[in-house]
């Protein structure tokens, strides 16, 4: 290719002109078509299309020809990266680099994509041999790297250690000038030798530490200490290597210096308490006398009339036997004033030497630490049980009344004395979660006297107003180790016993007052006392969330205009917001209830202004999610997806490539780090989330297109380019799913954390003294799997994945670094680690430990944990359409197969469950005994929306399953309880399923291997793609064998024969039979379920359950149509808006899009020769379709019909709220927050009728599909 | 009490309080990786004992000979933080980077002139406008180059012409 040529290719993809790079690509193979210069770059521009399938074909053509040109190699690469071929990359560097060993650009691109399959030993090899080749020093640091990357996998171990060791004697470290005498840095020169100096010494470090030659470490620390590029890492590193040596008095001399340099680094307050319990611990063992001073009463370990000492350094006189009590000793010393924390000593202190106030503030705070991990220490030699298996009051049971007091006390205390600042609450929080509900009581109790209302004035003083925050905050924190119920809660709180009303009414008078204090500030920053609207609001949801449980107790509901609580809580985050316009508290908290609500319109605009990008679509895409799936918002849906899979997409591209860069870069520390990240978001459920919605909403959207052509076909096209990310997620084990929950409810839940909240306190570790930097880590150890499954590679192998992986992603996502998490922790061996280094919490109340927001979490907590197994049936669900598009019986029948287990383990269906029959089946198998379990799913769901919650099953002749887990007295729409899909929830994927097995045994009867088969009757388009397996293999064979039954198997006789009727592809009359039977029960079951999705219920059942008047009062005018306000009700006081939505995009869109396909396949009943066979099966099994499409259109035309009403009662209703019913008088602030109420209440109006309005163009485009169905009998 | 470490990744998906605010912006994935990969120590965040994230600070060092200096890219403070002195911490951790381990003769940052408590907060730490930069911002603000010599400036010389000193009268 000539010059000119390649200049104007490269140019046009430079330019992203890729469709002209492909064409002048083309012109070149036109006349050369071996030129593999062209095909790499047309397969570069291909892969920038989105062409990938069309790009690897011309890689696998030049890989054939084994090019060993380094740019052809790197644009290879370019496109092998992109699209995660990443073997595919080795290979073709592989063989390069083999032919010309001496080519450094070959050698180091196979290097780097060896650091992308992760074969440490190849990396090894290949740096060693790059060290000898090209001789420079930076190869010989990439193996040592490999080895150390290595040397925590399985089988790795002390021989290539002792290969490392060698080599290392081979790279001496040199100690470089730094600082002002150092010579002027640049880029290239000292700035790199410095990078480089740290990089050889951290490999040194390492590799010595984990030969356990703590001493030489030492020593080489001792020479080298101004090689380390973070302030204090000497100190952090001496601390850790004596530690881990078992010196742990050197240890805690270390870290007591590394404290009197910077005693603000809470870490190593918390390593020194550590070190100080375990050296006591070990003191203990060494005279073999398990439990010598162990007594958790701090007061009478140590007299402190008798210890007294005027400098740090004249405590070393007054030490105990006890290392505890040293502590103990010195942190009274420093909290009482009497000596400062100081040394003179030190020249060059990181910090001031802390103020009086400070040092007592640290000593408190350091003092709880002590107490605390003695007390953890103490209760597990006692229990002999490990602390993250113990219950919170098992901890304290171990505790005698005076350690409680004194741990209370101390937080009584700091709160008292510190509760002007605004981190107070902060750094208590670890310690309030570990209380126990006894505790927590008697902490309130101390508290409460505290809480002065701060005077309103014009002073300028803040700390009033803060230190009335903070207790509030801890008060309001203390709430979650209370039980629930209203009453225990109001005791708990502040305010002397007042009401949440009385106390939400005091905060906002403060907020009010206290505004003057901020009257400076600029328009973008907060008020001090904004904190005060968030906890109202938090309280006003809470109490939302009690009066519809109680009203759910009693029958009612309260439309949402006279939720009084919830429209305040809005009101009062408008307020907020009117002061700091700027306070994305505020808008988060205002997103979240909106979208609780259904209210997807008034969520958006807060969505909008908060403006999420980049990564925080993986922390907070959930709430984008939730909000838009709720309301129907598909468009917008589409595009979170969107940004999701591209988030997932770039991440993985740029952590790849920054990986490369540190090795470049010598930031060695880095590699463990990218490492672990790569692995995290390679298990995070959001781009899991992303791809499965997308497609869904494709499924949707192709929906709506072919209500407007005629080719249902066009469906299954625009779903199957998602087809082989759902395939993929669709076989993943259910485990895989519940394992990648690696961002953990809570904590991504509390990445916004606006609210005093219990968040389980991460695990504090040694090591964490430590920048992470220090010391080069291995990546995740591999541990023993616990569960192994396959997963299909590129290359179509497969290949072991173990759960291992993802428990160690689990731990060290909470930031963990415990011992055993293969973290920067795991570099912790030969030696016993510090017993200390895990201190997970106790288990605390379920709702503190899981509730991050408190109320807010209980919103989306549901969600959560329905989401891995909804995932993987939507991902099978969907997968299993495409399939039956594409007329692959066998697949399809898998998967059908897979989602009858998932739908057994998920308690949706029962094992060992015969098929339902229609009544007049006389070969009904006998229902189960219990009257309970002859009331389907459908009907003990309609139950729970019904007033009384008794109403006798309306469709009782369906009994799939019994209710053993909970049905027939299901939860209500806001129960947290159950992590168990809801009543409501297991009739859609009942009724999903039966809609899939129905459509596979009507393409298993009419067999597509068949010559004139299904396509004879059906659309003129061709097939997708021809089915690969013949229709005698029999697919249902498989399901039929399996225990978990939803259908009856077929007759194996039958699914056997071949197709014998005229140009008609029946194969088996029962298999007609079974379709009949199917149909008769999803024309039963629609109606039922429909009810329950959309809110629906007979003229009959309203008349019994209205009292009257309801209707006018939830429709505002709904003319007393009990159809109507029943609806309203369910939509918007009973989570119906958001059941309907998902309804709506769920199950009725499966069905509808299978409906049309199923008229279409279905063959005629010509008349036979075999009269036994099948003409008649088909004929009833036609007349049965008929039957459910009538039986669906007439339930969604009346769906409508409400709709339509609804929109009609809302047009017409004023926008006006209630004014001033929750709080009492209070002069201008009621009259301000009516204001705001009214605002809301014009908010929710309008976001209402546009979700009428989205979800009757829903059913509509519903209607329009089944219309259009031409059925011929 | 917070303990000072050096940002990792997982940090990113952990500093929403940070981030969600009207000031501060949340860069491309590769921004963050850039400076975590070439400048690690430079990048650190402020974590309370439960890990929620405090603030944070990210820069980097740059130039050549006497112009070899340290360059504040992003500091942020979740609001619940602020005024507790953690901004000042922050700095002064870049700042000992900066002067001890790389010898560097000045730091410099850019502000917005609107972002008056910031202005002035860097004020406070001694750091003078070196320069204003017309439309540094997107075209629509300009901006203030603000400069702080360190240990190795003993003379001053990397704010000699400093702006300020021409308009506002200050004394180097």
């Amino acid at each position: 290719m000539s010059a000119t040529k390649l200049s104007s290719i490269y140019s046009a993809l430079d330019n992203g002109n890729n469709k002209n790079a492909i064409k002048l690509c083309n012109g070149t193979l036109q006349k050369q078509p071996h030129n593999t210069t062209a095909k790499a770059l047309k397969a570069l521009a291909l892969q920038r299309l989105g062409k990938a399938d069309e790009a690897l074909p011309l890689l696998d053509e030049i890989k054939l020809q084994k090019p060993k040109d380094p740019e052809l190699i790197r644009v290879a690469n370019c496109v092998y990266h992109a699209v995660r071929k990443e073997q595919d990359a080795q290979e073709m560097c592989e063989v390069a680099y083999q032919q010309d060993p001496d080519n450094e650009e070959l050698a180091v691109a196979y290097f780097y994509c060896l650091l992308r399959t992760r074969d440490y030993a190849k990396q090894q090899q290949v740096a060693m041999k790059m060290s000898k080749k090209f001789s420079k020093p930076k190869y010989l640091r990439w193996s040592l790297m490999a080895i150390l990357m290595s040397s925590g996998l399985d089988g790795a171990g002390s021989r290539t250690l002792d290969l490392a060791e060698m080599m290392l004697a081979k790279a001496p470290l040199n100690v470089p000038p730094r600082g002002a005498g150092a010579p002027p840095a640049t880029k290239g020169g000292a700035a790199s030798t410095l990078r480089e100096s740290y990089g050889l010494f951290l490999l040194h470090m390492s590799v010595l530490r984990l030969k356990g030659k703590y001493a030489e470490a030492l020593e080489l620390l001792g020479k080298c200490e101004s090689c380390t590029m973070v302030p204090l890492e000497d100190y952090a590193l001496r601390v850790q290597l004596e530690a881990e040596r078992g010196r742990l008095d050197k240890a805690i001399e270390a870290v007591r210096r590394y404290l009197l340099h910077d005693k603000n680094q809470w870490c190593a307050t918390e390593v020194f308490v550590r070190l100080s319990v375990e050296r006591s611990l070990q003191a203990g063992r060494q005279r073999e006398d398990d439990d010598p001073l162990w007594t958790l009463d701090f007061n009478t370990r140590v007299n402190m009339d008798e210890a007294t000492a005027n400098r740090m350094s004249e405590l070393g006189a007054l030490k105990t036997s006890d290392p505890i009590s040293d502590a103990y000793l010195m942190l009274r010393h420093v909290r009482d004033g009497i000596i400062k924390f100081s040394d003179a000593s030190i020249t060059a202190p990181m910090s001031e030497p802390p103020s009086p106030e400070e040092g007592r503030r640290w000593a408190l705070c350091a003092e709880l630490e002590l107490r605390k991990q003695t007390l953890v220490v103490h209760a597990e030699k006692k229990l002999r049980k490990k602390i993250g298996d113990m219950s919170a009051q098992e901890l304290w049971g171990v505790a005698s009344q005076p350690e409680g007091a004194s741990f209370i006390g101390l937080i009584d205390t700091y709160a008292a004395e510190f509760g002007g600042s605004p981190t107070c609450f902060y750094e208590l929080r670890p310690y309030l979660a570990f209380l126990d509900e006894v505790k927590a009581r008697q902490l309130s109790g101390l508290l409460r006297p505290r809480v002065v209302v701060p005077q309103d004035g014009h002073s300028n003083e803040k700390r009033p107003v803060r230190q009335y925050m903070s207790l509030h905050k801890i008060l309001h924190a203390l709430r979650w180790h209370m039980p629930i119920d209203k009453a225990e809660r109001t005791a708990a709180n502040g305010g002397g016993g007042g009401g949440d009303v009385e106390r939400v009414a005091e905060w906002l008078c403060v907020y009010t007052g206290h505004l003057h204090l901020d009257q400076d500030k600029s328009s973008m920053s907060y008020n001090t006392v904004d904190e005060l609207t968030a906890l109202a609001a938090e309280v006003l949801v809470e109490m939302d969330e009690r009066q519809a449980r109680e009203a759910h107790r009693q029958g009612k509901t309260v439309p949402l205009a006279e939720r009084e609580a919830v429209v305040s809580a809005l009101a009062v985050l408008e307020m907020c917001l009117a002061h700091s316009e700027y306070n994305f508290h505020a808008r988060f908290l205002s997103l979240l209830i909106y979208s609780h609500l259904g209210l997807g319109a008034a969520a958006q605009s807060f969505i909008v202004k908060l403006d999420f990008k980049n990564v925080q679509y993986e922390a907070l895409g959930y709430t984008l999610f939730d909000t838009y799936l709720d309301s129907a918002m598909i468009p917008e849906a589409l595009e979170v997806c969107k940004e999701m899979c591209e988030l997932e997409a770039d991440f993985y591209r740029q952590t790849q490539d920054a990986m490369q860069n540190a090795y470049e870069h010598e930031s060695y520390g880095r590699v463990a780090d990218f490492t672990a990240a790569l692995d995290r978001m390679k298990r995070s459920m959001q781009p899991v989330r992303a791809e499965v919605m997308e497609g869904l909403m494709n499924l949707q959207q192709a929906l709506g297109d072919t209500s407007q052509g005629d080719g249902f076909g066009d469906m299954a096209l625009l779903v199957q380019k998602d087809m082989p990310m759902l395939r993929k997620h669709a076989g993943m084990s259910l485990s895989w799913y519940q394992l990648n929950q690696d961002r953990q409810v809570h904590l991504r839940c509390t990445s916004v954390p606006p609210f005093p909240a219990l968040p389980p306190s991460p695990p504090p570790s040694l090591t964490s003294v430590i920048p992470p930097a220090t010391f080069i880590s291995h990546p995740p150890t591999h541990t023993q799997p616990q569960h192994t499954q396959t997963q299909p590679t590129a290359t179509g192998a497969t290949k072991t994945s173990s759960a291992g992986d993802d428990d160690h992603a689990s731990s060290s996502s909470r930031g963990s670094h415990s011992d055993n998490d293969g973290g920067v922790a795991s570099t912790i061996r030969k030696v016993p680690p510090v017993r200390c280094a895990s201190v997970p919490m106790p288990v605390v109340p379920p709702v503190a430990a899981a509730e991050g927001y408190g109320g807010f979490v209980s919103l989306f907590l549901p969600r959560f944990q329905e989401m891995p197994a909804c995932l993987k049936m939507w991902a099978t669900a969907l997968s299993i359409v495409c399939l039956l598009y594409e007329k692959d019986l066998d697949e399809a029948s898998r998967m059908l197969s897979d989602l009858r287990h998932l739908m057994a383990i998920t308690g949706i269906i029962q094992a060992q469950q015969p098929l339902p029959r229609p009544e007049h089946d006389t070969a009904l198998p006998s229902p189960p005994t219990d009257d309970t379990d002859s009331t389907s799913a459908a009907a003990a769901a309609d139950a729970a929306d019904s007033t009384d919650g008794t109403a006798p099953a309306p469709c009782s002749r369906l009994w799939w399953g019994d209710d053993a887990h909970g049905i027939s007295s299901p939860p209500p729409p806001w129960d947290t309880t159950s992590g168990e899909p809801s009543g409501r929830d297991k009739a859609f994927w009942r009724m999903t399923y039966l809609c899939l097995d129905v459509a596979h045994r009507v393409l298993e009867a009419c067999g597509p291997s068949h010559p004139n088969g299904s396509t004879s009757s059906s659309s003129s388009r061709p097939p997708p793609k021809p089915s690969p397996a013949p229709a005698s293999t029999a697919p249902l064979a498989a399901s039929s064998s399996s225990s978990l039954s939803l259908a009856d198997g077929p007759d194996p006789s039958h699914t056997h024969r071949s197709p014998a009727v005229d140009d008609v592809s029946v194969r088996a009359g029962s298999t007609w039979e079974d379709v009949e039977r199917g149909l008769e029960v999803l024309t039963q079951l629609l109606p039922d379920v429909m009810r329950i999705g959309g809110g629906l219920e007979t003229a009959d059942e309203s008349k019994g359950k209205e009292a009257g008047g309801t209707a006018e009062a939830a429709g505002g005018g709904g003319g007393g149509d009990a159809a109507v306000g029943r609806f309203q009700r369910f939509m918007w006081d009973e989570g119906g808006c958001t059941g309907c939505s998902r309804f709506l995009l769920g199950p009725l869109l499966f069905v509808t899009a299978l409906f049309p396909w199923i008229a279409q396949t279905m063959p005629r009943a010509r008349k036979d020769k075999d009269k036994s066979a099948g003409p008649s099966a088909v004929h009833a099994a036609r007349i049965a379709f008929k039957g459910c499409i009538t039986a669906y259109v007439s339930e969604l035309t009346r769906l409508s019909t409400i709709l339509g009403r609804a929109r009609q009662a809302m047009a017409d209703k004023p926008s006006d709220a209630p004014t001033g019913g929750l709080f009492p008088d209070q002069g201008e602030l009621t009259k301000e927050l009516d204001v705001y109420r009214r605002s809301v209440a014009t908010q929710i109006l309008s976001s209402q009728r546009q979700q009428l309005h989205r979800l009757n163009e829903l059913v509509q485009k519903r209607l329009q599909v089944l219309r259009k169905i031409t059925f011929k009998p | 009490m917070v303990t000072i470490r050096l940002l990792s990744v997982d940090d990113l998906f952990k500093f929403n309080n940070v981030n969600l605010d009207a000031f501060t912006e949340t860069f491309r994935t590769d921004f963050y990786l850039h400076y975590l990969t070439n400048w690690p120590e430079c990048c650190v965040v402020a974590a309370t004992p439960d890990d929620t994230i405090a603030g944070y600070i990210i820069g980097k060092v740059e130039g050549s000979n006497d112009s070899w200096h340290g360059h504040v890219t992003a500091l942020s403070i979740a609001p619940d933080f602020r005024k507790t002195g953690l901004a000042q911490r922050l700095m002064a951790y870049l700042e000992d980077v900066c002067d001890r381990i790389h010898g560097c003769f000045f730091m410099d940052l850019f502000v917005r002139p609107s972002n008056t408590v910031a202005v002035r907060f860097y004020r406070k730490l001694g750091y003078v406008v070196w320069r204003v930069v017309s439309g540094y911002y997107s075209g629509s603000e300009d901006a203030y180059d603000m400069r702080r010599p360190l240990a190795r400036d003993r003379d001053g010389k990397s704010i000699a012409d400093a702006h300020d000193f021409k308009t506002r009268g200050i004394k180097a």
